[in-house]
């Protein structure tokens, strides 16, 4: 299950933040990921909750997960559509993909951290 | 809550293994060693391509990183016609990486004194996709006993690649494979990819398959950094 990889990647991701602000953790990722990765969602968040707590700083981190739908340029006209599977992903004029303009990202877009302290005083 | 921290950037969740992947790359260059990401789902005739590749091109002038999840039965079936191939068990990772093909590329006689490089990647339609390993180009095997309609249902993998080949083509009598259709299919989501049918059997496409391999070495050796084929 590649979901597992890529969840570990993530937690790299976040704990080379952590190392970079020390005495912080981790409260939540967010992470955009393209529908036309082959990327369930679901099995990242379950991969990501089971492997977190192995994490220093990471135990209580939230994955929050943005979706980047399709959109690509028609091969023969280079109008701007958003293919479809019901579709055979061609345009309306029946050509296939040409460019993806959006739709294949996996990326980290945005962390937050959080200083032990305030952490700490928070659960008290 | 305080936030503590960069301002955000986009970051590429797999930039480690890109990272790796460029190293690869890097080393295979050194070398002068053209390499090919071989993926399909399981049984799609990588390995048996392979055996009917290889001696084509020349026996010594090809290496081949043979990936499986468990045993070397692939590597075996390679080695006993006197072919190169290291094997990497992948163990619960159901795909080839980075770091995996770094690996193995320490021991420098999986690559020195070759052309070719082919990284039989783990039967799968879904993960390989994702991966980069340092190759030059990728190529997607389909047999015609799986279905015609899978360019549709696994399109990341038909799109991120530079090749189809339609394989096991002798069997085309024998099975409801629309070769047009899977085509065509193919096309839509990789408009400009090439496309070639083989059989292992009768040797139907092989030597055009060879010889798109050769063209691409030799494109590489023009200095490409990546090398992409148009269907002409």
């Amino acid at each position: 299950m590649h979901e597992v990889t890529i969840a570990s990647s993530i937690l790299d991701i976040l704990c080379d933040h952590l190392t970079r602000h020390p005495n912080t953790v981790a409260r939540s990722i967010t992470i955009l990921v393209g529908v036309f990765r082959n990327i369930e969602t679901e099995a990242l968040q379950f991969a990501f909750d089971a492997l977190k707590g192995e994490r220093p700083g990471c135990a209580n981190c939230d994955l929050q997960v943005k979706v980047s739908h399709l959109l690509a340029r028609c091969a023969r006209n280079n109008h701007l559509y958003e293919p479809a599977p019901e579709r055979y992903y061609r345009c309306d004029c029946g050509a296939g993909m040409g460019s993806i303009m959006r739709g294949q990202e996996l990326d980290v877009v945005d962390c937050t951290l959080q200083a032990i302290e305030e952490e700490q005083a928070c659960t008290k | 809550m305080h936030e503590v921290g960069d301002e955000h950037t986009m970051e590429n969740i797999l930039s480690r293994n890109d990272e790796i992947a460029e190293h690869n790359r890097e080393h295979f260059d050194e070398a002068g060693v053209f390499a090919i990401n071989l993926m399909s789902a399981p049984g799609a005739g990588k390995t048996t391509l392979l055996g009917a590749t290889i001696p084509l091109l020349g026996t010594s002038e090809c290496s081949v990183i043979e990936g499986d999840m468990v045993g070397d039965l692939d590597a075996e079936r390679l080695q006993s016609k006197g072919i190169r191939a290291t094997q990497i068990s992948t163990g619960r990772s159901c795909h080839l990486s980075a770091q995996m093909v770094a690996r193995a590329l320490h021991d420098d006689s999986t690559i020195n004194g070759y052309k070719y490089l082919f990284l039989e990647n783990v039967g799968n339609l879904v993960c390989p996709a994702e991966f980069q390993l340092g190759e030059h180009t990728r190529v997607v095997l389909l047999s015609v006993t799986e279905g015609d309609d899978k360019p549709l249902k696994y399109p990341v993998i038909f799109r991120n690649c530079d090749a189809v080949v339609f394989t096991k083509c002798d069997l085309l009598p024998y099975v409801d494979f629309d070769l047009d259709q899977a085509k065509g299919f193919v096309r839509s989501v990789n408009p400009g990819v090439r496309i070639f049918s083989v059989s292992t059997k009768t040797s139907e496409g092989i030597a055009q398959w060879v010889e798109w391999l050769r063209l691409g070495r030799a494109a590489y050796g023009n200095g490409l950094k990546h090398v992409h084929f148009s269907s002409s």
